[in-house]
């Protein structure tokens, strides 16, 4: 996939790290929008009243600019057919 | 927020953002450096920020 992929939530760093650990390691970073906490997740829209993210997909090109938005459902993964056919619309 | 139940996206725009806009940028600790991990660096790539609620749930 021509991506840099990156998992963002407002967990602390160690419980990402304790997560990868358990997932026997994870091929991209996760990112801990914890202190302040939810500011990248409330800058983007997506955090909760309760103080976690939506579970949401952002694509932002080569040049910074966000061309594809998809907010799930808290209990639905989101389509990665969906993810990889926009990816692929952008080359 | 969009408020559509069903398999396929809620919604495709947020409170502040939506398809055109420039994406705000951030820094912030990565599992698995010392590192930060900053969006304005990773200009020239593609980028899928994947938000979820949170760690031991799926992503």
């Amino acid at each position: 996939m021509n991506a840099q992929v990156v998992g963002i939530s407002t967990d602390s760093k160690h419980a990402n790290r304790a997560w990868a650990e358990k997932l026997g390691g994870i091929s991209y970073p996760l990112l801990s929008d914890f202190y302040p906490h939810g500011a990248v997740a409330e800058a983007y829209g997506v955090l909760r009243p309760q103080g976690m993210a939506e579970r949401a997909l952002f694509i932002i090109d080569a040049a910074g600019i966000v061309r594809y938005i998809d907010v799930h459902e808290l209990r639905e993964a989101p389509d990665e057919d969906v993810l990889f056919e926009e990816l692929a619309k952008l080359g | 927020m969009a408020t559509i139940k069903g398999r396929t996206s809620v919604a495709n725009f947020t409170a502040t953002l939506k398809a055109g806009d420039t994406a705000p940028d951030f820094e912030l600790a990565r599992h698995d450096s010392d590192d930060v991990w900053r969006l304005s660096e990773q200009r020239g790539k593609n980028v899928v920020l994947a938000f979820y609620p949170f760690a031991f749930t799926g992503t």
